[in-house]
């Protein structure tokens, strides 16, 4: 048999068991990691509304409760490293948020992660437009324009899923 | 032969001797907790992934050996991230990046080009064995002094690791931390650096004190 035939084969079955032994795994782990996520996005909805966030949100374009008096929206910028994905709470023209996942650069854009400073927590229930303007802070301002993005492109989908909800009428 | 093992733990430690793995060696160690964590996932993938690569030493094609082995690290490292998230997700929360980072770890990678794939399965585990207990007693040694220092307490919150009955394990050392910086990445290389330092006193003492008696001998002959 040709070598380059048996070194096909070897990378193939060693290929083989490491997938093997990972599609089990995920079979195995699947539900539970499932449950995880759930009960931390659960607790951050909570979180910010102050109070238990309601487990059966309908989610319509990154939107939730399009039509009630707060609204949680959800949505990413693009920041230094990559894409910020947030989540925002928004209350009349009030706004809180939080950052959920990024890659900014570690101990530069720490100031944009909830559990490791209160960078975000601070600046709860702001006036969305004040959110628009917030200072840079020096070596991370393409993290700031990302933020700032993020208090616009929040009001913007809100807006746009209370129109496709036809929110005043469903009201009236 | 039978001193694989423990060659593996002192002489050939993976932290005081090689100085590898210590980006997440400094990284993690600010707590017993998160030492503990990383030290049981960096065994379980170090002895996983040694034992498998000895077990396929005779199919690995020479010419692709290297990324054999980071394919078959990195499958032990996803699992161990896996059953991190699904089981204790309040660590997994805290030390994933570092548990992630684990497939570059130039300690297994090491390991298993020196030795396990050249060696049969059972010196390939009692090596790995000892790769793993040497990461983590320096991993744990670390942790303790740091989360001491820093935050006045040792074994605190265990119960992301081993279940709410683990919260009984903490003790309180110090009502007020004595060195905060010791939780900081400044604290980690200061604290690491005089750890590694006094090893290495203890291990020339040891050493100076083998070589006396064949000095004497020597000089008695001469």
């Amino acid at each position: 048999m040709p070598k380059s035939l048996v070194t096909a084969v070897a990378l193939l079955v060693i290929g083989g068991l490491c997938g093997l032994a990972l599609t089990q795994t995920h079979q195995l782990t699947r539900a539970p990691i499932k449950d995880n996520r759930i009960r931390q996005a659960q607790a951050l909805l909570s979180e910010l509304l102050g109070r238990q966030a309601p487990t059966d949100l309908r989610w319509v374009a990154g939107v939730a409760n399009a039509c009630g008096d707060w609204q949680f929206v959800r949505g990413a910028k693009q920041g230094y490293a990559g894409p910020i994905e947030y989540l925002a709470l928004l209350d009349s023209e009030r706004m809180s948020l939080r950052v959920t996942r990024h890659q900014e650069t570690p101990g530069i854009a720490d100031f944009i992660d909830y559990d490791k400073a209160d960078y975000l927590p601070n600046l709860d229930n702001s006036a969305i437009d004040a959110w628009a303007q917030i200072d840079n802070i020096s070596g991370a301002t393409i993290t700031h324009k990302a933020l700032r993005a993020m208090a616009e492109q929040a009001r913007t989908q809100r807006r746009d899923a209370r129109e496709q909800a036809n929110c005043e009428a469903a009201n009236a | 032969m039978p001193n694989d093992f423990s060659r593996a733990v002192i002489e050939n430690n993976p932290a005081w001797a090689q100085l590898l793995g210590l980006c997440p060696l400094l990284a993690v160690s600010n707590t017993v907790a998160n030492a503990t964590g990383l030290a049981l996932a960096s065994a379980f993938v170090v002895i996983g992934s040694n034992t498998s690569i000895s077990l396929l030493r005779r199919i690995i094609p020479d010419i692709a050996r290297l990324p054999c082995f980071v394919l078959i690290i990195a499958t032990f490292t996803t699992l161990t991230v896996m059953t991190l998230e699904a089981y204790a997700f309040d660590l997994y929360s805290r030390i994933a990046l570092f548990v992630q980072i684990i497939v570059t770890n130039c300690m297994i990678l090491g390991r298993a080009e020196v030795f396990a794939s050249r060696q049969p399965v059972g010196r390939a585990l009692r090596d790995a064995m000892g790769t793993a207990i040497g990461f983590a007693i320096a991993l744990l040694t670390l942790g303790a002094v740091r989360e001491i220092l820093g935050q006045g307490t040792l074994m605190a919150d265990m119960d992301m690791l081993f279940g709410p009955a683990a919260a009984s394990m903490q003790v309180d050392v110090f009502s007020t931390p004595p060195l905060s910086l010791a939780l900081l990445p400044p604290g980690a290389f200061l604290i690491a650096g005089l750890l590694f330092a006094l090893v290495q006193g203890l291990n020339n003492r040891t050493r100076v004190a083998k070589d006396e008696p064949d000095a004497t001998v020597t000089t008695e002959r001469s």
